[in-house]
């Protein structure tokens, strides 16, 4: 039955494909979490009305964000060409998307990150304030166990972004049921290659978003 | 205790500066319930966040329990907030902690050890009452339950100085008094100074002791709390201590009556104290040739004692009406004619 359907497919080299999807935006989302959490909290703690207000980092890091999330995707892959030769000696594989994949998508996750801080309400920092709370004692605290509902749907959504990010990386080398779509289907003429790839896309989406939207509902008590 | 002395607070906005606090001299004592009034604008809000440091005054010096917080900074200046805590009209608690861990957040911060914090917390819930409420999440209290959870916050440390930005505003009546029950329970219990600012009346005369009434950043009147509501001073004070002894519907009535009695003297009549039990209206209906009539009558009672006010109309030959008067200023009563306009 599955043989007539997709006669093309090769099962095995389906499933490699998979892994390395999923391997790819693991690592990738794993990455953004954590650069785009350091970036979004300075964002927001140095811009205005933050606690360490300071005009010139918050310029200097609002650039960074801004530039790198402004260039299309599939430039920034070529861009960061010689950064990764640099980096992993090869531009090919999964472990060469990774690059490109968390500087893509870590300033896209840090916007999302000021603006859930933002809607923390004022008046819990300034509780702890009062309290004699630290800076560091108040992100810890406060900042990230009150925004974290925000945070993780941002993830969650960021996470989405990187597997079609992957598959656009699959095309220039880097592995993935994207490579695999474009070279043994497309490339081929071989739809029902494309047309599982697609499949095994959207379960793995469908996935991401079942698994944020069950952690958002476990640790939001508001 | 608190000593303020020519604290200045400006805002520079965009034409213009403002100053919020203006030369703001108060001393507040140990162990006592000290109130702040005034509308919203007033600068009261501002004040008292620079009694912990959460603003910092533009010119003039806060001392708190020989700390000068106006100056110090950094470290000293959170070590010195564990020991001035606060409570505030919207409870800021922390939605993703419970009710005992929002307790035990201001112990995390002073460095308390798990082990010590656990039976504070339980210490704590129970001195505001919250017993088997311990884990429940903030969304699952009612307003008047938070500021409990509010209020053994600010206890956790033992401060010594707790201010209160407008921590009954957001409650209902019953709710607002119970509150303030629990404050005055604290007060006396811990011997804990408290600040509370707030812009309704009966907080003040509820549980204040002394109470300082603000207007554009300055204190225009200050006193205690009886003192206060047997005879204010300035139009605004006149205006707040209306909140409590007059209320609306006997507004109405009176002007009502005016426009049915045309004839006659207007007059207000405050008791304060032992003097409200004397037969001080009896004595004035049986000695002069005139007709009283009651149009208001009510009690108050204040943190220092019993205050009444009872609004007259006499009617009779003038003469006979200002003697009647004359008699009431003799047994010192307070007694102000109202303008019939």
């Amino acid at each position: 039955m599955i043989e007539q359907l997709f006669p093309n497919v090769d099962w095995e080299k389906m499933w490699e494909a998979t892994l390395e999807t999923l391997y790819m935006t693991a690592v990738a989302t794993l990455f953004t979490f954590l650069i785009g959490l350091v970036l979004g909290i300075l964002l927001f703690l140095t811009g205005p009305k933050g606690i360490y207000q300071n005009r010139i980092s918050n310029l200097i890091t609002a650039a960074f964000v801004n530039i790198f999330r402004s260039i299309p995707f599939i430039i920034l892959i070529i861009l960061l060409i010689p950064l990764t030769k640099l980096l992993l000696g090869s531009i090919r594989g999964p472990n060469a998307a990774l690059p490109a994949l968390i500087i893509g998508s870590a300033p896209f996750y840090a916007r999302m990150v000021q603006i859930a801080l933002a809607e923390i309400d004022k008046g819990v920092i300034e509780a702890a304030r009062s309290m004699g709370a630290t800076t560091w004692t108040i992100i810890r605290k406060v900042l990230l166990p009150e925004s974290m509902p925000a945070l993780i749907s941002g993830i969650t959504v960021t996470a989405i972004a990187l597997v079609g990010y992957t598959a656009m990386a699959g095309i220039i080398g880097a592995g993935g049921l994207g490579n695999l779509a474009y070279l043994d289907g497309f490339q081929r003429s071989r739809t029902d290659v494309t047309l599982v790839a697609t499949i095994l896309i959207l379960i793995i989406v469908f996935a991401i978003q079942w698994i944020g939207d069950i952690l958002v509902k476990r640790v939001d008590k508001r | 205790m608190i000593k303020l002395e020519q604290l200045t607070k400006q805002f520079r906005l965009s034409n213009r500066t403002l100053n919020a606090v203006d030369e703001v001299d108060l001393e507040i004592l140990e162990g006592e319930i000290f109130g702040i009034i005034g509308y919203s604008g007033a600068g009261k809000s501002t004040l008292i966040r620079m009694l912990n440091g959460l603003e910092k005054p533009t010119a003039g010096r806060v001392t708190v329990n020989g700390m000068e917080m106006s100056s110090i900074s950094g470290a000293d200046l959170r070590k010195a907030r564990q020991k001035v805590s606060m409570i505030f009209q919207h409870f800021n608690l922390l939605w993703s902690r419970t009710v005992a861990e929002n307790i035990a957040f201001p112990l995390e911060i002073a460095g308390v050890n798990k082990a010590e914090r656990e039976p504070r917390v339980r210490e704590l819930v129970r001195l505001v009452g919250l017993e088997g409420r311990e884990d429940a999440y903030p969304s699952e209290l009612s307003g008047g339950q938070k500021q409990r959870v509010g209020i053994a916050r600010a206890l956790a440390n033992e401060p010594d100085v707790l201010l209160c930005d407008e921590a009954t505003s957001a409650l209902d009546p019953e709710t607002t008094d119970s509150i303030l029950d629990l404050l005055t329970d604290i007060n006396k219990r811990l011997n804990l100074t408290i600040v509370l600012i707030t812009h309704e009346m009966h907080v003040i005369r509820k549980i204040c002791h002394r109470v300082a009434v603000m207007e554009a950043g300055r204190v225009v009147e200050m006193g205690d709390v009886l003192q206060v509501f047997r005879s204010p001073q300035q139009p605004i004070t006149k205006r707040f201590v209306s909140q409590v002894t007059e209320s609306q519907d006997a507004k109405q009535a009176i002007s009502q009556l005016i426009r049915e009695n045309p004839d006659g003297t207007l007059i207000r009549l405050g008791f304060v104290g032992e003097r409200t039990g004397e037969p001080v209206l009896a004595r004035l209906i049986r000695t002069f040739d005139i007709d009283v009539n009651i149009l208001q009558a009510n009690v108050s009672q204040t943190h220092g004692g019993t205050f009444g006010s009872i609004i007259l109309n006499l009617v009779g030959e003038d003469q006979a009406v200002a003697e009647a008067v004359e008699f009431l200023h003799s047994k010192d009563v307070e007694t102000e004619v109202i303008d019939r306009d």
